[in-house]
């Protein structure tokens, strides 16, 4: 008996259990999944920087599995113990049989055994199934050779699986243990029969809570997404915790919110079933406040992680192809006695010739000159220091502007081979390079006042009454904070901080430019062995050291963009995909268990005539709009989110939004949209499951 | 002028080795603005009874006719329009929806008939008051006594005017002074509104409210009441008589 009931009570409560063990089977694929990734990147052929990224990327995915665990752990135990209280009423049958608690004890045990394992082996099965596409995904996100189709099993991963969802489902057990021995029988067979109480709150506390909630949260929207206003840390957590507060208020008026503005409109309210729709929906949505906030958030989470981390990979990509036009950059300085003057001397005396690992080759110096961001910002000073305070990477006010000489810079175009605006300067005028979009109104309005600066004694006016989009540096965004170009002239004799050597390799090909790299890279270590190289390469701060030396390389940037891309990827699918199932899940089991529950009302809908097609649609219209109303609201706050992370990390998310937010409604839509097919159809065949004809 | 026509109506239960005959040939009918009831025992099969003539349930074999119209060869939608057209019901546990108030209870028989909705308010006002209901229409189920739940289910089931109302068991669920109260309201439906009611009951003080009362004994036609000009105690003195005659388990329920 202690086996055969668990069976006989699964198969029965099947439809009960389908969501369940259907929610299981994708946490335990999806956490086999990520966690075979390691496994199949062991064997990928990348370069070192990649490789560091892949090491890095594994230890942060197996702790973001433990905080994946713990959140499908809490899932599980939610989602049993609300299938616990569906029983009640069988367990109280065990109970006035005579069976001991223990023994019902031990057939939830069994119970929870079974499942557990059927979801393990069938989880596992289309885990593995699903890390063979995987596979091909790490393969192409890290930009490494596929030579053949390889099947890949994971061990560890499998392992590991198997001992996180047991201490899971142990976890389960015991609270299901406990909650069994502590409730009493009475409460057990009158549970079962509770009338539902409607407590409709009064309107007008509806409606004021409402609007207060919607305008603090307006509020908190504009002063992440659009106040000019500093935003410190706790501005931004004060911020958070006004968006969580305000989306449970939200979720606790509208009900009433909605039910009034329904019934105000007697025409429709009168219509059809609509009257029974709305009501049924405002008593579901009371019911469950607090999952619907959680749910909100997480499906929030889930829409800004997807849609900025498939828009991080791409913008990283176009912005190397654009922001880094050279094969490498070193830049240099030697202050001590007797140093050599430049780059290519150094080469040179540790035999190497230029023609050795490049092609063509530039250097451009980078002068001092004594010109300040106050000397060149004028009366505009104020509204400068306000971005810089809001975090915008700009020259740090009072700090001096590097400066470029003209000849030089048109040179280094060349080199690039872009066909970038070449700047040309009278003896008297400078011209300001910028690309960060921020900071490069306020210079535009600072030049526009024609203000004149004094550089290394000259007297310069600028020549152009707006900055020149352009950069010295490479990099994979639009990085340049401002930098001045000074005619030749007026260069002579200014103070030399930096030389910055750039080429381009004579190879063509991918696989002949990682080997020029390899060379090139080889060439630099062994002439500037005696140089320091790690300083942080800025304006004019401290200098570290009396030599220096720092090399960038194109294929260097490029790694790291892949690296940095793929991890985001992968990490926001992990965590996605866990919040989406986590909120599908518990939508879905919520509104099963309420239509088991109403099941009685169609009847009743039924027996006084209603057709079978109004009852339908207004299954459909309750279902539709429960699942609708968190992913709204979520949709919202994504708008204000994207609206701050554009602020915070501005030279990112630009290229390819609109794919990637496709590509996230995608995602969303086949998970989410899954669960909410699932649910309607099986409430379907509930309420129609008692209709004999 | 007839109403409500029933032909030889039988309906079989379970399979040929092992056969129930629910109703065994039934034959009556019923005239336009009678107030009948329907007498048994449990498993007389007066509520199989009910359930064909409110095609939830199909006899094997008869044909019932109602205004003319044979509602047994009906089908899926037609049912579904026929039901909540030509029928009102109200049942023994009242059957209101536990998530609307009183006045939408009632309005949902009309607005399922697609009526526009600005005649649907005052209909519900109107019939509230021939049911002595205006008092609680803002009042949810959970609000209300038993007996105005089920003048609520009443209110709901004459509120589109239907040929006929059927009500099965309608004051089991009440005390006896509830119960009194909707049969005085069932009488003033009849005879004011020129409703026609069919009620099934085993209680006979109920029944007596009826004009005519049809006992049904295993499924088969067992004797028939009619009222005449006798007094209600008068009518219910022949009820019991019968009742006794039907055997123990209905007098039981008095």
């Amino acid at each position: 008996m202690l086996f055969k009931l668990p069976l006989l009570n699964i198969k029965r409560s099947l439809r009960d259990y389908a969501i369940y063990f259907f929610t299981l089977l994708i946490g335990v694929a999806v956490f086999y999944v990520f966690n075979a990734i390691e496994t199949q990147t062991a064997y990928l052929d990348v370069s070192k920087v990649t490789d560091d990224f892949i090491k890095q990327m594994n230890t942060i995915l197996s702790a973001v599995s433990v905080f994946v665990s713990v959140v499908l752990g809490m899932l599980i135990v939610y989602a049993s113990r609300f299938l616990m209280k569906r029983r009640h009423r069988e367990f109280a049958i065990y109970l006035t049989l005579g069976m001991s608690k223990t023994r019902v004890s031990a057939i939830l045990l069994f119970e929870t055994i079974l499942i557990g394992l059927g979801s393990l082996a069938a989880g596992l099965v289309i885990g593995v199934g699903l890390s063979q596409l995987m596979s091909a995904m790490v393969v192409n996100l890290f930009e490494a050779d596929m030579t053949s189709f390889k099947f890949t099993f994971s061990g560890s991963a499998t392992v590991k699986t198997i001992i996180y969802f047991g201490l899971m489902y142990l976890v389960v057990m015991i609270f299901n243990s406990i909650s069994i021995s502590r409730c009493k029988l009475i409460d057990l067979i009158s549970r079962g029969r509770r009338s539902e109480e409607l407590r409709l709150r009064s309107p007008i506390v509806s409606i004021v809570m409402f609007f207060a909630a919607a305008a603090a949260l307006g509020w908190a929207y504009w002063r992440v997404g659009w106040s000019k206003a500093p935003l410190t840390n706790n501005v931004i957590l004060v911020c958070i915790v006004i968006g969580s507060v305000t989306t449970y208020l939200l979720f606790r008026s509208v009900s009433g919110l909605l039910l009034r503005a329904a019934m105000s409109r007697k025409r429709s309210y009168f219509r059809g079933l609509n009257c029974f729709t709305v009501r049924q929906i405002s008593s579901r949505i009371n019911t469950m406040v607090l999952s619907m906030t959680i749910i909100c958030l997480m499906l929030f989470v889930t829409i800004c992680l997807l849609s900025v981390s498939f828009s991080l990979r791409r913008t990283l990509n176009e912005g190397l192809q654009k922001y880094c036009p050279v094969d490498f950059e070193i830049s240099y300085y030697d202050k001590t006695e007797g140093g050599l003057k430049s780059c290519e001397d150094v080469f040179r005396a540790a035999g190497y010739e230029p023609e050795d690992y490049c092609d063509r080759h530039v250097s451009v110096t980078m002068y001092g000159g004594g010109v300040k961001v106050e000397d060149l910002m004028g009366s505009h000073l104020q509204e400068y220091t306000e971005i810089e305070q809001n975090g915008i990477f700009v020259v740090p006010s009072g700090s001096t502007l590097p400066a470029y000489t003209v000849s030089e810079y048109n040179a280094l175009l060349d080199l690039r081979g872009t066909d970038d605006e070449r700047i040309s300067l009278k003896d008297d005028e400078f011209a300001m390079l910028c690309n960060v979009d921020d900071i490069m109104p306020v210079f535009d309005k600072a030049l526009a006042d024609g203000t004149e600066i004094e550089f290394n004694g000259h007297k310069l006016k600028n020549a152009y009454d707006k900055c020149v989009d352009g950069f010295v540096l490479i990099s994979v965004s639009r990085g340049n904070p401002g930098v001045i170009i000074v005619p030749d002239k007026a260069a002579e004799g200014a103070k030399v901080m930096y030389e910055h050597y750039s080429g381009m390799y004579s190879e063509t090909g991918k696989k002949a430019k990682r080997k020029a790299d390899e060379r090139f890279l080889a060439a630099f270590e062994d002439a500037f062995k005696d140089f320091n190289t790690d300083s942080v390469l800025g304006g004019d701060g401290e200098e570290p050291a009396d030599k220096y030396a720092g090399e960038l390389t194109k294929l260097q940037l490029g790694d790291e963009s892949i690296g940095v891309g793929a991890m985001g990827t992968f990490l926001a699918l992990y965590i996605g995909i866990v919040f989406l199932i986590s909120s599908g899940a518990i939508l879905a089991l919520k509104q099963l268990s309420e239509t088991a529950d109403s099941t009685t009302r169609y009847e009743i809908l039924r027996k006084i005539g209603t057709d079978e097609r109004d009852i339908t649609r207004s299954l459909f219209r309750q279902t539709g709009i429960f699942f609708l109303l968190p992913m709204l609201l979520a949709c919202i706050h994504t708008a204000a989110g994207m609206k701050f992370s554009k602020r915070l990390f501005d030279f990112f998310i630009k290229e390819g939004f609109v794919s990637s937010m496709i590509f996230t409604a995608v995602i969303i839509l086949l998970i989410y949209g899954g669960y909410f097919l699932i649910t309607y159809f099986m409430s379907r065949s509930m309420i129609r499951g008692r209709s004999d004809r | 002028m007839e109403l409500l026509k029933i032909q030889q109506i039988i309906k079989y239960y379970g399979s040929r080795s092992n056969l129930t005959k629910a109703i065994d040939d039934i034959s009556f009918s019923v005239d336009k603005g009678e107030f009948v009831a329907i007498m048994g025992a449990s498993g007389s099969g007066k509520t199989t009874l009910l359930n064909c003539i409110s095609t939830i349930d199909r006899p094997t074999s008869g044909s019932i006719f109602l205004d003319g119209e044979d509602i047994t060869s009906l089908k899926g939608r037609q049912l579904n329009k026929f039901r909540r057209e030509k029928l009102g019901f109200i049942f023994q546990d009242f059957n209101l929806l536990d998530t609307l108030t009183a006045s939408e209870n009632i309005s949902l028989a009309l607005s399922i008939l697609k009526k526009p909705a600005e005649q649907i308010p005052p209909a519900v006002k109107t019939v509230a008051e021939q049911l002595g209901i205006s008092d609680v229409l803002d009042k949810y189920p959970y609000q209300m006594s038993g007996g105005q739940k089920q003048r609520v289910a009443s209110a709901r089931a004459i509120i589109t005017e239907p040929k006929l109302v059927l009500a099965d068991e309608p004051t089991g669920a009440l005390d006896s002074k509830s119960a009194r109260q909707l049969l005085e309201r069932f009488t003033y439906l009849n005879s004011e509104l020129d409703t026609t009611i069919m009620m099934v009951t085993h209680d006979s003080f109920t029944a007596s409210y009826a004009s005519r009362v049809i006992f049904i004994k295993d499924g088969k036609l067992f004797h028939e009441l009619s009222r005449g000009s006798d007094s209600r105690k008068q009518f219910f003195d022949k009820i019991i008589d019968v009742v006794a005659l039907l055997g123990g388990d209905v007098s039981d329920a008095l």
